[in-house]
């Protein structure tokens, strides 16, 4: 990864700071541009999977990406660079945001707070879905809590068309315990708008109780088959004494159905206005 | 609800449709490319006649370019198909984005000629996450990105209907669309009466019906009393006729036919009684009249002529009453009529075999129907 990063640093005109996410297929960076300013280096290795159609969509994405400016999504800032001839990895530069991902924000969330959530990962979904792009993989990794206060949808879409993924049944890569139902189907039933909006109730869910909807339990055959039918602990259940409104609408999110669920992010958007 | 007539191989179709708008059981027809031709041949009027004279009535008027009859097994009926030149070279092809377009734009080119609503072509899948599914969204996609006003249709076989998360996830590919409406088909493999199906067919055809008709008309095209469960969970039209090939859309009727015409179909007479969500043969509710009338007016209601167009009349009528009687209330309360009317219908089922000796009863026309809805019941938490 090293021969890769100095590569990515020198085509993108970047000084590396430090690694923020390293090793791996994907590694993650902290650099500064010519200019001093702070932004993220994000580098693919794709020594493993080369499938030229992945990238050519990978490349599709990051350019609609470049195209989004919305407060609630990272922004992308420069083209998607290929390294090498194969080519062997690809970078592109996002805008460095400091906070922490929800990971680290622990959970029993109030109401307030998790209305807050959800309204903007439902704004960032909306701004992705709007300009065709699903972000495929909405997990705990890929929100931020900016220390300014809001939240911030990261890694969209960009690098899911190429990563290899953990579990190795079912058809789209994701991360376990934040998959959808369509994770696991190969054609027309691939993950959709819809799937984001499973991904952000997945994680008011996670905020609200301490639990993803659907755990990962170590068994992916285990999981996948609780996947198909998104069976889950009632929030009713988990925080009986969170408004009824806010439950109605994040287990309207996490419905195994994807056409009973909000159809994009604007839909959830819209639907948690009336949520107090 | 609206009862819609599916295509029929006589030449009764403006006059029966006609008459069914004015007295208030039928809402309009629906025209097909396997059964009618494009023009006036001496035994049928011209599609345009035919959708001028419905639409005078009062009727809608449908042109469903059934683009899945294609991919049933054995489909060679093209006696009229090719003459409505809906391919813009080999017919079926739909390699290409090229050769997609060209047919859906020569579909609703005919559909605006007619005055039918756009109703986009599909494929018929078999098993929701497969290569055939995916050209049946991609289809999909290009003909609501030729014109967002299309219906579209959603056709598959029993299996498909079966499928659980991959028929869910399909069925929400194809959600994103956004459609005007949707039109559904169960594909059979036989076309008999009472339909083959299964409870899990049926639990699938509620799951989608329920989901789709949110905030979008859906209708059951040759859908019929098996459409009944359907339409206790948002569907608003059933498609029917008074030939069975017109209220089951089974392989068969796709078959090569005899130029003459035979083979259309027999006539479909059997009274329909609304209190066994089934019918009878002639001859058996002749012997259950006989036996027992009382019963069997209880069972039944209204008149039923002796000539086949009387005969479609009341069967059109029951579909309308059974209706009616699941149109109010929470779906959760129509769901719970429903059943309630099977539990009725399998505890009269027996008594009317013990008179008519009739072999067919509840294990066909009520058992998968009621199953079916309570493993929808059971999924909303209802039951």
């Amino acid at each position: 990864m090293d021969d890769l990063l100095t590569m990515a640093c020198a085509k993108l005109g970047v000084v590396l700071v430090r690694p923020l996410t390293p090793g791996g297929q994907k590694a993650v960076y902290l650099v500064q541009t010519p200019d001093g300013v702070l932004s993220v280096l994000k580098v693919v290795n794709l020594t493993a999977s080369s499938d030229p159609a992945a990238i050519e969509r990978a490349r599709r994405e990051v350019e609609l990406l470049t195209r989004i400016d919305h407060p609630n999504v990272v922004k992308v800032t420069s083209e998607l660079i290929e390294i090498g001839a194969r080519p062997d990895a690809m970078c592109w530069l996002e805008s460095y945001l400091e906070g922490t991902d929800l990971r680290n924000c622990g959970s029993g969330w109030s109401a307030a707070d998790l209305v807050a959530l959800a309204r903007d990962v439902a704004a960032g979904l909306g701004a992705l879905h709007s300009h065709g792009v699903i972000h495929r993989d909405l997990s705990p990794g890929n929100v931020q809590r900016l220390n300014r206060g809001g939240f911030v949808v990261m890694d969209p879409g960009v690098a899911k068309h190429t990563l290899r993924t953990g579990i190795t049944v079912g058809g789209q890569p994701g991360t376990p315990g934040y998959m959808t139902p369509e994770h696991i189907q190969s054609y027309s039933g691939a993950p959709t708008p819809a799937s984001d909006v499973f991904g952000c109730g997945a994680l008011v869910y996670l905020a609200a109780t301490g639990a993803a909807p659907v755990p990962y339990k170590g068994d992916d055959n285990d999981y996948l088959r609780r996947l198909r039918t998104a069976d889950h602990v009632a929030l009713a259940v988990a925080r009986p004494d969170l408004p009824s409104k806010l439950i109605g609408v994040v287990e309207r999110t996490l419905h195994r159905q994807p056409a009973r669920r909000y159809r994009n992010g604007s839909a959830l958007y819209v639907a948690l206005e009336g949520v107090a | 609800m609206s009862v819609f007539v599916q295509d029929t191989a006589r030449n009764t179709l403006i006059p029966w449709v006609k008459k069914g708008v004015t007295d208030g059981y039928v809402r309009g027809a629906v025209l097909s490319p396997f059964t009618s031709p494009p023009e006036a041949n001496g035994f049928k009027k011209s599609a345009v006649d035919t959708s001028d004279a419905i639409r005078e009535a009062g009727g809608e008027f449908w042109f469903d370019p059934t683009t899945h009859g294609l991919d049933m097994p054995r489909a060679g009926d093209f006696r009229f198909y090719d003459d409505w030149e809906l391919w813009p070279e080999v017919r079926g092809d739909l390699s290409s984005h090229a050769l997609r377009s060209g047919h859906i734009a020569r579909v609703f080119d005919h559909q605006r000629r007619l005055s039918s609503p756009l109703l986009a072509p599909t494929t018929l899948v078999s098993y929701p996450d497969s290569q055939r599914s995916q050209l049946a969204l991609t289809l999909s996609r290009d003909a609501v990105d030729i014109d967002q006003g299309a219906w579209l249709t959603v056709a598959g076989d029993a299996e498909f209907w079966q499928a659980g998360a991959e028929l869910d996830a399909h069925v929400g590919a194809l959600d994103q669309l956004e459609p005007a409406g949707w039109m559904l088909v169960v594909a059979r493999s036989e076309n008999a009466m009472p339909p083959a199906a299964s409870a899990e067919e049926v639990f699938g055809l509620m799951r989608t019906t329920f989901a789709l008709s949110q905030d979008r008309p859906v209708w059951v095209a040759f859908g019929d009393l098996a459409a009944v469960p359907a339409l206790a969970v948002g569907a608003s039209g059933v498609g029917t006729g008074w030939d069975m090939r017109q209220r089951i859309c089974a392989y068969q009727d796709f078959e090569e036919r005899l130029a003459n015409g035979a083979g259309g179909g027999s006539w479909y007479q059997r009274p329909s009684l609304e209190r066994l969500m089934g019918s009878l043969k002639q001859g058996d509710f002749q012997v259950l009249r006989s036996e027992n009338q009382r019963f069997q007016e209880a069972i039944t209601p209204g008149t039923i002529g002796p000539k086949p167009q009387e005969a479609f009349v009341h069967h059109a009528r029951v579909l309308v009453s059974l209706a009616n009687a699941l149109e109010t209330g929470t779906v959760r309360e129509r769901c719970v009529e429903l059943r309630e009317r099977y539990l009725e219908a399998r505890e009269n089922w027996p008594r009317v075999q013990a008179i008519t000796g009739t072999a067919t009863g509840a294990s066909r026309w009520v058992d998968p129907f009621r199953a079916g809805t309570e493993m929808f019941m059971e999924s909303e938490g209802w039951l």
